[in-house]
């Protein structure tokens, strides 16, 4: 007996083409968002990094 | 920028890293291509209609590039798409009932009788129209977990990994989400 399971979605719906566009655009916003975010944030490394090597040696 | 040929010859998981690296929005576009069915039809499976499916499809796609990042490669990443998607999916059909998380005992007797080739015969012979109302009468967490193991055909140790539970943890879900879609079927349906 065939698996029902495989055929639960059938038969397939075609991707409305419209949506690509709104995806890609979506896309484009959360670059430009994501891109500020990093500018305000630390990156830690690089203050772990800098504090060892200003470190007084004694 | 890449040639197309070689663009398209790169894995998923290749695919995936390369985009990741500088969040490029054009490969981006061919993973969407890649998966667009894919993901829109396991949407449709969770929703109303195909309006809703389109929305569904476009906040997983958003969710996607922001958070490729955290696919590790510790699985294929089509196997870690179905349940990045159902898992959108779940909290999207249950974001109204603010169902209080419930801490399902597990008890520990049932999980010394679950084999690791559970009997699924009682699935496989399953009217397929009937199946897809039963589907609608368990809870979207237990349709998932199904659609995973028996449509999706991920083994339980590529569910672990993919929803961060343990086997033992998966295997109860998939025995109990079973259970009870074998007695929605054949209990609540004319």
């Amino acid at each position: 007996m065939e698996n029902p399971f495989k055929d639960i979605d059938k038969p397939l719906q075609s991707v409305p083409p419209e949506l690509k566009s709104k995806v890609m655009n979506d896309i484009a916003i959360a670059k430009l968002l994501m891109e500020l975010a990093e500018l305000f944030s630390y990156n830690l490394g690089d203050v772990i990094e800098t504090v060892i090597s200003k470190r007084d040696k004694k | 920028m890449e040639p197309i040929e070689r663009i398209k010859k790169l894995t998923d998981e290749e695919l995936v890293s390369a985009i990741v690296k500088d969040n490029d929005t054009l490969l981006f576009e061919v993973l969407y291509d890649r998966y667009a069915s894919l993901v829109y039809n396991k949407c449709y499976g969770f929703a109303k209609d195909g309006d809703e499916a389109k929305d569904l499809t476009q906040d997983v796609f958003l969710k996607l590039f922001v958070k490729l990042a955290s696919f590790k490669g510790k699985s294929k990443f089509s196997t870690w798409l179905y349940a990045f998607t159902y898992n959108h999916c779940v909290n999207y059909v249950t974001r109204n009932t603010a169902k209080k998380i419930e801490k399902q005992s597990v008890d520990y007797t049932d999980i010394e009788n679950i084999s690791e080739d559970p009997d699924d015969s009682g699935l496989i012979d399953m009217r397929l129209d009937k199946l897809k109302e039963a589907l609608e009468l368990v809870s979207p967490e237990e349709k998932m977990i199904l659609l995973l193991k028996y449509k999706d055909n991920l083994s339980i140790k590529e569910i672990e990994s993919v929803l961060d539970i343990g086997q033992s943890a998966v295997k109860m879900r998939i025995k109990r989400a079973k259970d009870k879609l074998i007695t929605v079927y054949h209990n609540e349906l004319v």
